[in-house]
């Protein structure tokens, strides 16, 4: 009973749960407006479809499955909407019905971006490790920081939806 | 165009923003504890 015990507590990563929790919270964002998004413009909505199943299958593969490339994978598609985030909020993408427009921040996307760059942040370690490197006894500050991840990341991802929904319109 | 009408304004980004540095000091000062630990045990071994 214990052998079986013992090897699940020490397969625990502060980095990983962390950037597991960041990927279900973008999921859950980026989710969350592709209605309004193909309505807009289909390909867009194929875009957050795409990108939201990506990231939910990351974030199991993240927790079954963990080698440097599902590392460097989830890191290249956090990566992606980070830039396209920054182009369209600065200058504005060069396509779509919106083209050469500048973008409007709002929570959501800043919330996204946040749980993007932290994923990024939390799993490069990983992409250079064997999978059990990085993984080891987790103490009490890293209880409270995976919990504290969770509990922000869950939060934060309401406020940001329930704000934007009641405020969010098609111009 | 989609848009969000209630933007982002600057006290959004410090309730945003403030929890994360809180996190990040917290993890901080237990990698620091741990490697203090790991490094006292290494000499204990010695």
């Amino acid at each position: 009973m214990t052998a079986a015990i013992t090897p699940a507590r020490r397969d625990v990563s502060v980095r990983v749960l962390v950037a597991v929790a960041c990927l279900v919270g973008a999921q859950f964002l980026h989710w969350s407006v592709i209605d309004a998004h193909a309505r807009e413009w289909a390909a867009a909505g194929a875009f957050f479809f795409t990108l939201a199943l990506a990231e939910g299958v990351l974030a199991a593969l993240l927790l079954v499955h963990l080698r440097p490339w599902v590392a460097a994978t989830a890191i290249a598609v956090s990566a992606v909407p980070v830039l396209i985030w920054t182009w369209d909020r600065t200058i504005g993408l060069p396509f779509g019905p919106t083209a050469g427009i500048r973008g409007t921040i709002g929570r959501s996307d800043v919330l996204s971006v946040v749980f993007e760059v932290t994923t990024i942040v939390a799993l490069l370690p990983f992409v250079r490790r064997r999978s059990g490197d990085g993984r080891g006894r987790v103490g009490l500050a890293g209880r409270i920081v995976i919990v504290a991840s969770c509990v922000y990341v869950a939060g934060f991802s309401y406020w940001a939806i329930f704000g934007d929904l009641a405020s969010t319109h098609i111009r | 165009m989609f848009a969000h009408a209630s933007g982002f304004n600057w006290d959004e980004a410090l309730m945003v923003f403030a929890p994360i540095i809180a996190i990040c000091g917290l993890w901080a000062v237990a990698q620091r504890r741990v490697a203090r630990k790991d490094a006292a045990d290494a000499g204990d071994r010695r």
